[in-house]
This record gives C-alpha cells, structure tokens and sequence, in this order.
C-alpha cells in the first residue's frame, strides 16, 4: 500500500484532466504523476531508501506537491514543515526528524547551512542550493512504479502543537492517509469534476489530508495558492475555477464583511470549515448570505484529519456532527473511564485514521493514549443522543476563575452574535484574587465601535457572572497560524508584556 | 462498533423514506429500525447473549432483514442458512453452528423438529413453530439501542462451498462487513435517492453485503423479489422503481433475450454483475442493447470485494483493481508473489476478509498464507495497469494429456456464437487424456447446435487440446440459488450417464 498510487491511478483514469491549477495554469494528472516520478527517480539517484526522511519546507505550489509524491513513490518518508517557521524552529525541528534531503525556498538557505553536517542533513534542494529541482527532475525518469510499502508504515510526518519541550512529530500512515482521504471524498460527494482551492498550507493535516490527498483520490483538480490572499481567493472563485471552498472560521468571518459576496463566489457548491471551532452565528451568516452550508468536521492532525461530519442531512448548526466510518469515538473522564451519554469529557478516538506516534517522542506517545488504542484528542466535548459531537473547548484553553471552569469558546460564541464583532477571543489572564480573569480580545467590523459596557450587560443577560469577561480589549487584528487558528498563547504574552 | 449502526444512521437521518418495498407494500426506515428494535428486545427477553447465535432460514423479505438487524443489534451473530437446503444439508449446518434460535418459514419445520433440545435450538420461530415472529415483536420494544460489539467481534456467518466435509461457515465480522459496504456504496454512488432490486437470496454475500448492506448503510431503498422472476423483475423497472440492477451472468443472458430492452428498463441508472465470471460478450451487448456498462467487481464470502471495475476506465474481460484499503497479489503454489502478468493464485489482505471458519481450524489454517494473505482458489493475472483477470477456478482446471485447460477461455468463445444462450466447460475422467474436455450447451430459442461447426469454430481460435472433443446440446444447467453454474452437478450427472 502507497499514498501515491492514489496519484498514479488518478493519472490512469483521467491523464488530461487537471490535477492543479496554478497561477491560471492546468496541469493535467498525467504532467504530475511524470513529474513525481522524475522526482522520486531522481531522489533514488541520490540515495534515498524506503524507510528515510526526505523534508519540505516550502508555501503551497505545484512543485510542493509533486514533490511530496516523488517522495513517498520512493518509499521514503515525507516530512512537511511550515514554511514560515522562524529560524529557532526550523532547526529545532530538523535537528529532531534529521531529513536526509529537504525541498524548501532560497530565502532559508542561509540557516540550513549551518545544519549540513550536524543534523544529517545530505542535500538542500532549491534555487541557489546543493541543486534545483528541475536538475533533480532531470536526472529521473518518467515512468516508475511506486515502491509497495506496508499499510502500517510512515508516510508522512506532520509537526503539531507547541514550541516548547520535545516537538511532536505525528508519524501518518499510508493506510492512515488513505482511510481519512477516503472518508473526506466520500461524505463530500467528491468526483472529478470537483475544483478544490488550497491556500491552507499543504504542511498541516488540513491543507496535506482533508483537501490535497482527499482531492487526489477522487480525481478532482486542486486549485492552489501559497497563502491567504482575499483578492487572488476571489478572483479564483469568480472566474468559476472553485467548486469547493476550504477556509477556517476567520477567513469565513472576513468573506461575510463583503458586500457582494453571493455574485464573487461563482460556482462554489460546497464550503466547509475546520481547524478551529465554527460560531453558530457564522453559519447562519454565511447560509443567509449565500445559501451555502458550511460544513463542519472534526479532526486533528493525530488522527489525519476526519474523525466527525456534519451531513446536508439533518445537518446540526453547532456540532461537528458524528462519526465517520469506521472511526469510534468516547467521551471519557480523565482517569479514562467513559462517561454517560450528554455528559462533557475527553474526546476518544479509535479507528485507522490514527497516528501510530510521535515521532523520536516515546513519552508523549505512551501518554496519549489509553489501553486499547483509543487516542487522547486533548479536546472536551459531548455526544448527544443521536450521537452528535459538540466540541466544548481545548482542555488547555479552559480558564478556572474563582475555582468555576470557564470554557472560552461558549463565551465567544455569544459575542459573535453581536453585530459590531468581527472576530473575538477569550481567554484568562492570571490574577491574584480569581486565580485566572477571564478576558476578552475583540477585532470590531469596519466603521464598528466597541462598548465594554454594553457588551457587559449583554453577557450578563446570558452567561452566569463567572464566565463574563472582566476585561474588554479592542485590537486591529488577532494572531493567528498560518492554518487560520487563533493563537492564544501569543495573544496572552503579548498582553502580559504590554508596556503598563 | 455495530454492523447494526449504519440502520440506525438511515432511519436516523431519513426516518421517512422507504427501506423496503414488498409486493406493493413499503417500509420506511422508521418502520424497519423499529421493528429490528423490537425483535432484539423480544430476542433479549427470551434469554439471548451477546456472542450467542442465532440462524435466519428463510427467502428474502422485510422480515428477514428486520430479523437480521435484530439478532445484531442484541450483539449477537446472525448465521445466515440458505433458504433452499434440503433437510440433510440443514440438519447438518444447524448441528455444525448450533444456533440457539432460528428463524424460518413453516416447511422447514419438520426438518428442525428433531435438533431442539439435543443440539442446543431452543426455539423455532416462524408460523406454527415455537413462537411465530408477530409474536416475537410484541414482547419487544421499538425503542432500543444497538449493543456495542469491538470491530472484530463476528457478525454474521455464511456457508459456502460444497456438502462435503466439515461444513465452511465464513465468519465475518462487523468491521468487516461495514468497511465493504462502504467501499461498494462508494464505488456505485449510492445515496438515498437509489432504489436498488434484489432477487438474489440474503444468505449469499452477494445479496447480504453488496446489495443489502451497501443499500441500508446508503438510505436507499430495497425493491424485493422472493426469487428470481423475470415479469416482477421487469414490472418493477418498468415503473421506475429500479435504479441499481444486480444480477449474475446467466440472468443478463436471459433479459438479453427480450425485445426493445432499453424501453422496459425505466429509470435503471446502474447495472452490476458479479458471483460468476462474465463473457465478455455479454457486457458488450448489453451496452449495444441498454447503453449501460455492466460494472463488475470479484469477491468471495471470505473476502467481500476484492477488485472493482470502474466506469472511469471500464476494461471489458477485466473485473478491475483493487478495492481501496484491499491489497492483492498473485502467487505461486508454494506462496511466492509473482511478477506482473503471470498467472497465478489471488491472494488477498484487508479488512474485507474473514477472520475464519466457524469451528474448523483445519480449513481456516489452510485458507491462509502468514501474514493475513486469503487464498482464493481462484487463479488470476495483473495487467501492467493493476487490472486483474480471473483466469479460472483452480478446482476447475482441466488437466487433459499434460496440458492446462482452462474452461472460462473456452467458454468465452462459445460466447460469442449467436446460438449460444449458455455454456459450461468442464473435464471428465478419461483413460486415454486422463480428463477429456466436453462442453454443455443451452441453445438459444429458434437456433440449435451443430457440435460439427462449433468444433471447426474453436478449432480455429484456440489449442487444439482446448477444443472440447464432445459437445452436448441441455435444455438448461444446474445453477445454485445465486445463479452459478454447479459444474460439480454436471460432472455427477454426466458421469452417472451421459447427458442426452
């Protein structure tokens, strides 16, 4: 079993459809199953076994993603990093996962330099590197055939979380790919007509599993761009070259700030949202806008993106919506017993989709799971009767104030119901008489003003007193990942080191 | 996991819409998952544990597959019996799988009387038994939920192969059938707006996974027919409430036979064969005759799907690649995988395959290669694209003065004469060639055979020791209820007098 016979068989049935557009330029399946094989027939020139790691550190394009398959056509094993990783980062964590060969921008050659000899690092592919890879493409061949690797072994490994402690490298399976992409085509209704865009970054379970390989297996046409960009967004829908939006809750909240939104989205079908958590308000938005759904799951980079999905069939605005096949879910207590039906706990998973560990991480490995397979999401939610997941909130994002729990996205989601907020994030702050104070970061909408007090006794009216923000702080604009996420963590240093 | 689940996903997210249609009666999904409700409770009144089995003897009908949902859903495994077996073959089966209780039709009832008590069967249910099934449902509930069973925990057991020896109980679990289901319901694009016939009996796979299954885990609907029956069959069609036609070879062949076929089809979006190897022939005119391409894909009871033949790039003779998740190889006889294009055994790996036969270790043991890999028994060849050919039953080939024989080659070209409505190639002891190739033909109406002109014929396309050296003109030939031919049958009654 290959991740990339899904390419190669793409490239049987449909050889003149387009695989990728780029830049306004097709490129069919038979163009990108050759260049893969160019790829990986070159990298075995150089060297490259099955079993070794080979790294991208690059933005979104057309070379990216036939890079990623020239590697695992070789049986080797691709390690996708961000692009905009600083320089700490990078070395950090290709000290850590020791790729043999790395396909990445000219701009980052100057600190990979230092890391040839020590990390184990052989050649740096890129315009001005040890080679190009149109002279790596030229040294192969057009036509190969996939090395067969074990269903079990490591295709890609995706870097997640913190920059803090041991990095965790989630180790992804050929089958693990496979069963999330399948699963991800399959609730979609995807065929091979389908235009997907792509600006989410082909590093992250996002972009890599649940658009990119789900969009190859069912033979559809990627339609790529190396980063957010409203202006080049729109005029991709526009000229009718999107079928399918794939976009986080921010971009969606920034899309609904358009006044002619319906007229630029041309022939989009299909919107869907993931990452970070959907306020209910922006799917009603968005439904009255457009008359789209956007359609919400739930997945992690662990578990190779699908684990939860919410279907046009009784779709329910504010669940992540129930499993997919063949994948289980429990909500469990923190000593991992599972807890009655309605009744918030950890997210559980077990299924194929499962990372089978961090890479080089053996402690963090061990302690996400439990006995049997069942993976820690970190993540508390509920299942209601009819099996429907509610994500609550990350365990770590949770504020106790005054001993009370508060989880921040409930909160959140009440003050996206007001008309003057663009986007917002809540969060605690320490404090020496609640233990943590809940407090609120607020992006208002163009020519919107904010009035703590008025949101104040518009919370009070609906959150019990604890979980109202004691704090309101207007800011132009939220950190975030390059996925879209918003991050607290960076939101709460910059706070705490603001000049008094 | 429960097999069960994906009923009460559809009757969830599509209460209202039919599941079944009977002789002019429907059944809505609501009204199935209630019903399978209740039998589980009437079930887990009467004593019923999860793991324990319980048999269904019986042709088709809602009842069967309310009864099936409901031995499941009290997570016990359904032992499906054909409807057809003559008191012997029960009597041994029941013995073999001892079931504590089964559900029938009235004339097995005397079959059944003597195994109460001593094997274990402690209630007949059908009219005139024990207890009959309305009596069964009114001691039960319509509001329960499918007991959790793990992913490997068996399902339903299926008897296959011949009346010789310890009987071959394939025991199929329930991650198993739901990951095949799956895979045909994707392959096909079923959604809820199918309506899909079925004629073949529920025992088989055939009609259990591919056809049953794959419809209720999809939300279509079920148009039932008892048995095979050409007016129903065309009736139902002709009143648009067919969109998915299953049939085997033989049956193709006789609708084949009828006139202005396109026009009685109605709204027939999808037609599939599989359980026996397709003439090419055949395909070929009935997308002359209807416009549709007969899809086919290769399984077994132990290993549901196997290949399948996509519309994407339809290779007529060929019954496809692998289905996703499903790996398959071609081995030599001491298990060795063989280069691409020889022929030799498919073996298979994947969660489509059984996990064993019931109670016989022996057969289990030799049914496998180490690592998981199913022999089939069948012998097959790739082509340079991953298709796969069936080139015969192993059991089927026939050794004549040192050569291999293969019948389906020879089949093939009788095929392709217009007085051919069917045929079967098999080898009978001779002293001389040790077996001797004869062919059995059923002419079609208005035509008949002149074995003369079809020896020249064969003469001049194939080997001269594949030519048959006898030719004998049937009025029909033996078929088991899922409509292959019992080459088995034929050689017993040849050899216990010639056919005239």
């Amino acid at each position: 079993m290959n991740v990339s016979n899904n390419l190669e068989i793409a490239a049987l049935y449909f050889p003149k459809r387009p695989a990728l557009s780029e830049a306004g330029r097709d490129i069919t399946y038979s163009e990108l199953n050759e260049r893969a094989n160019r790829i990986a027939t070159g990298l075995l020139a150089l060297g490259v076994k099955a079993g070794e790691h080979v790294g991208l550190l690059a933005p979104n394009s057309a070379d990216w993603v036939a890079f990623y398959f020239g590697v695992l056509k070789t049986g080797a094993v691709a390690v996708t990093f961000s692009s905009v990783l600083t320089p700490d980062e990078m070395t950090l964590l290709i000290n850590h996962s020791r790729p043999r060969f790395l396909f990445t921008s000219q701009e980052k050659l100057d600190r990979l330099k230092g890391l040839r000899g020590t990390a184990g690092l052989g050649k740096v592919i890129c315009p001005g590197g040890d080679l190009e890879l149109k002279h790596l493409a030229d040294m192969g061949t057009s036509s190969f055939k996939t090395v067969d690797r074990d269903r079990t072994e490591t295709a890609a490994v995706l870097y997640t979380g913190g920059t803090t402690g041991t990095p965790k490298g989630v180790m992804t399976t050929h089958e693990n790919i496979n069963t999330s992409g399948h699963n991800v085509a399959f609730s979609e209704h995807s065929t091979e007509i389908d235009r997907a865009l792509c600006f989410l970054p082909l590093n992250h379970v996002f972009g890599q599993m649940h658009i990119m390989n789900a969009t190859i297996i069912s033979c559809g046409c990627l339609e790529i761009l190396p980063a957010f960009d409203l202006d080049r967004i729109l005029e991709a829908t526009k000229s009718g070259r999107v079928t399918k939006l794939f976009s986080v809750p921010t971009v969606y909240a920034r899309l609904l700030t358009l006044p002619t939104l319906k007229e630029q989205l041309g022939g989009v079908r299909y919107c869907f949202s993931a990452a970070a958590s959907m306020a209910a308000e922006i799917v009603r938005q968005w439904k009255d806008r457009t008359g789209l759904t956007i359609y919400e799951g739930y997945g992690l980079t662990e578990s190779a993106s699908a684990v939860t999905y919410n279907h046009y069939y009784r779709h329910v605005i504010g669940s992540v919506g129930t499993t997919v096949p063949g994948v289980e879910v429990e909500i469990r207590d923190k000593e991992g017993k599972g807890v009655k039906q309605g009744q918030e706990g950890e997210i559980c998973i077990r299924g194929h989709n499962i990372m089978k560990g961090y890479l080089n991480n053996p402690e963090d490995t061990r302690s996400a799971f439990w006995d049997g397979g069942w993976f820690r999401s970190g993540d508390v939610g509920l299942l209601d009767e009819d099996g429907y997941l509610y994500i609550v909130d990350r365990i770590k994002d949770m504020i106790i104030t005054g001993g009370e729990n508060v989880y921040p996205r409930e909160v959140e989601e009440v003050l996206y119901t007001r008309e003057e907020i663009e986007s917002c994030a809540v969060l605690g702050v320490p404090d020496k008489e609640w233990g943590e104070r809940v407090t609120a970061f607020i992006v208002p909408k163009i020519g919107q003003r904010i009035v703590p007090e008025e949101l104040k006794t518009f919370l009070k009216s609906r959150l019990s007193p604890f979980k109202v923000p004691k704090e309101y702080i207007v800011v132009n604009e939220l950190p975030k990942s390059p996925a879209g996420k918003i991050l607290k963590r960076e939101l709460k240093k910059g706070y705490l080191e603001r000049p008094k | 996991m429960n097999l069960s689940h994906n009923l009460e996903g559809s009757a969830f997210f599509f209460p209202d819409r039919p599941a079944v249609r009977e002789a002019g009666s429907e059944l809505t999904y609501a009204n199935l998952n209630d019903q399978a409700n209740r039998i589980a409770t009437g079930l887990m009144k009467l004593g019923l544990k999860p793991g324990e089995l319980v048999g269904l003897c019986a042709p088709n009908s809602s009842d069967w597959i309310a009864f099936y949902f409901g031995v499941l859903k009290a997570g016990a495994v359904a032992v499906t019996l054909s409807g057809v077996l003559t008191g012997d073959e029960l009597r041994n089966l029941v013995n073999h799988s001892k079931p504590r209780f089964i559900l029938t039709a009235g004339d097995k009832l005397k079959d059944l009387e003597g195994l109460r008590g001593s094997e274990g069967l402690e209630k007949v249910i059908c009219p005139g038994g024990d207890m009959d099934l309305p009596h069964l449902t009114r001691t039960g509930s319509g509001s329960f939920k499918a007991i959790e069973r793990d992913r490997t925990d068996t399902a339903a057991i299926l008897y296959t192969g011949g009346t010789t020896g310890t009987p071959k109980g394939v025991m199929l679990t329930h991650e198993g059938i739901s990951f095949s289901s799956y895979s045909i319901a994707y392959y096909e694009r079923s959604t809820e707006n199918d309506l899909g016939l079925c004629f073949l009996p529920f025992n088989h796979v055939f009609g259990q996974i591919h056809i049953m299954n794959s419809t209720i885990l999809s939300a279509g609907c079920l148009e039932l027919l008892p048995v095979f029956d050409m007016d129903r069959a065309f009736e139902a069609m002709e009143a648009g409430r067919v969109t998915k036609f299953f049939a085997v070879p033989t049956v193709y062949v006789r609708f084949l036979g009828v006139r202005e076929l396109k026009k009685r089809i109605g709204r027939l979006r999808y037609s599939f064969s599989a359980a026996a190897s397709m003439a090419v022939e055949i395909v070929k005119q009935w997308k002359d005759r209807t416009g549709l391409t007969i899809a086919e894909s290769y399984g077994m009871t132990e290993a549901m799907p196997l290949t399948y033949n996509h519309y994407y790039r339809h290779v007529v003779g060929s019954v496809g690649q692998a289905v996703h998740g499903v790996e398959v190889q071609i081995r030599d006889m001491s298990g060795n995988e063989l280069e691409q294009g020889k022929e030799g055994e498919i073996c298979v790996r994947g969660r489509n395959v059984m996990t064993g036969y019931l109670n016989n270790p022996e057969g289990t043991r030799s049914a496998f290669w180490d690592g998981g890999w199913l022999r089939t028994g069948d012998i097959g060849v790739f082509d340079a694209d991953g298709y796969l050919y069936i080139v015969d039953r192993l059991k089927d080939l026939i050794i004549t003065g040192g050569e291999n024989v293969y019948p389906r080659e020879v089949e093939e070209l009788l095929y392709a004469r217009p007085e051919v409505a069917e045929c079967a190639v098999i080898g009978i002891p001779d002293k001389e060639w040790g077996e001797r190739v004869v062919a059995f033909i059923v002419a079609k109406q208005n035509s008949s055979i002149v074995p003369e002109e079809v020896k020249s014929f064969l003469k001049s396309r194939l080997s001269p020791f594949k030519v048959p050296k006898d030719y004998f003109a049937v009025s029909e030939l033996p078929k088991n209820p899922a409509g292959k031919i019992l080459k088995r049958e034929l050689r017993k009654r040849f050899i216990g007098g010639p056919v005239k």
